[in-house]
């Protein structure tokens, strides 16, 4: 599979034409990390959002104990580092590779550069990171509304 | 140099010019690959062979002074050897005379022994006879004492005897121990000796090897200059300004913004992964550090045919039933 067929099947480019996606594809920039390295870390600034294409990662984050806790596992063609690309924060968790992985990344100028040619695509880019989001949301919800 | 719309310069790499131009440059990228592989090999090589044959040189010294070493515990030990050797010939000559004054203790002995059978007789003959009883006592006090002598003596004559095996004994020992040491001394020689042929060898090889890499230097800076040649050209040929990976075309309707061509690949030092010819956008302030892919379509307009959100927006919405409280 090319770049533009592993971009289609991710939910972060859900309904973006081929021209979008062959756009997009241009924009990101492949990545390799081996099992057991550190993608980012807690607390560290970034502007780019990774979207796996093969492999696993974990999501961990400090207790107040300063103890990592696992809280989820992602696999490709899932996508992570959307929340400080949209809230300009430091990242909320650390992501560590499980097994060899590849990465497209997408910095939040390749993504201004996509807006310029394709702003009706971009669009859909934010509404598929808010739908996530909103997904994520429902499950936290719940989980709340189940330890009530 | 004349700016440039998009088309002009696509027109530009597919002219048969560029791509002659081009398949010149990638020829000449790969012979300077190769040679810059060749050097590097070869300084690498250099590097080792200077280094063995240094080492090999170290060790060779240190093996020479090691057998100096070994010879001087062979002439110490064959000293040693010859000095228990006369050692052992002067207890040799100890244990002689030990050994005569055995013998006399013996015959002192064998006499009182008969002197006092005789007075023994004596008294038997005459019994009651006091000078004979009294000789006898004589006698055999006598005989006890030549008897404590003998005793005496052949210990001393054993003793004598030890002294003179043990000497034997470390005497041949060390005199065996001569031999392995020279032996040894020898061996150690020979393995300098060799080391000292083969760090010769290696700095011979790295004569050579060091004129090797020199013409591997001289054929890559060639290479070198042929591509810096070829990259020059492109300059004048196409009418474009040229860094070593790029070339930069200014564009026509953007007078801030340029075109830029590159001519590696390269997918971690940019913000995008760089393919060769393929073509990317630079403002004129931040050139290659921020590369926007030049893309040759765009979005189509609703009035087009892109009815996206009102799929996404207003679609099933309608349908669904209401959620059960």
């Amino acid at each position: 599979m090319n770049k533009v067929d592993h971009l289609a099947q991710s939910p972060l480019f859900e309904r973006l034409s081929t021209e979008e996606l062959s756009y997009i594809s241009s924009l990101s920039r492949p990545t390799h990390v081996r099992a057991g390295e550190r993608i980012f870390e807690e607390g560290s600034i970034g502007d780019s959002v990774y979207i796996i294409i093969k492999g696993q990662v974990e999501v961990s984050r400090r207790d107040i104990t300063g103890e990592s806790k696992r809280l989820a596992t992602i696999s490709a063609p899932d996508f992570f580092g959307e929340m400080s690309l949209i809230q300009k924060e430091f990242r909320s968790a650390s992501i560590t590779a499980l097994t060899d992985v590849e990465l497209l990344q997408m910095s939040a100028e390749n993504l201004v550069a996509f807006r310029r040619r394709y702003r009706d695509g971009f669009t859909f880019i934010v509404i598929n990171i808010a739908r996530v989001l909103a997904a994520r949301l429902r499950e936290s919800s719940a989980r709340l509304a189940a330890r009530l | 140099m004349k700016p440039r719309r998009l088309e002009e310069l696509c027109d530009l790499i597919q002219s048969h010019e560029f791509q002659s131009w081009w398949t010149e440059l990638q020829r000449a990228r790969a012979e300077e690959d190769t040679a810059q592989e060749r050097e590097d090999e070869l300084r690498s090589q250099l590097a080792l062979v200077e280094f063995r044959a240094e080492h090999t040189q170290r060790e060779a010294i240190d093996a020479l002074s090691l057998a100096g070493s070994a010879d001087d515990d062979a002439a110490r030990t064959a000293a040693e050897s010859n000095t228990l050797e006369n050692q052992a010939y002067v207890a040799v000559g100890e244990f002689e005379e030990q050994r005569y004054r055995a013998s006399d203790a013996y015959y002192h002995q064998g006499a009182a022994e008969r002197l006092v059978e005789q007075c023994n007789e004596a008294l038997r003959k005459h019994p009651g006879d006091a000078r004979a009883a009294d000789a006898l006592a004589q006698a055999r006090e006598a005989l006890t004492r030549s008897s404590a002598t003998l005793d005496h003596e052949e210990r001393r004559k054993a003793v004598a005897w030890a002294r003179v095996e043990a000497l034997w004994e470390r005497s041949t020992a060390a005199g065996l121990l001569v031999a392995e040491q020279k032996v040894r001394a020898g061996r150690i020689r020979k393995r300098a000796e060799r080391m000292f042929a083969e760090a010769e060898e290696r700095k011979l090889r790295a004569v050579e090897l060091r004129s090797q890499a020199t013409a591997a230097t001289a054929a890559r800076r060639n290479a070198e200059r042929r591509v810096n040649g070829l990259v020059d050209q492109a300059r004048v040929r196409f009418d474009c300004s040229a860094g070593s990976d790029f070339l930069y075309f200014p564009q026509k309707d953007h007078p801030r913004h340029a075109f830029c061509l590159p001519l590696v690949e390269d997918r971690e030092s940019y913000n995008v992964e760089v393919v060769a010819l393929a073509l990317y956008t630079v403002d004129h302030q931040r050139g290659i550090s921020f590369l926007e892919p030049v893309g040759t379509g765009s979005a189509p307009s609703i009035s087009e045919g892109d009815s996206r959100f009102e799929e996404f927006l207003l679609k099933d919405r309608g349908d669904k039933a209401p959620r059960p409280s």
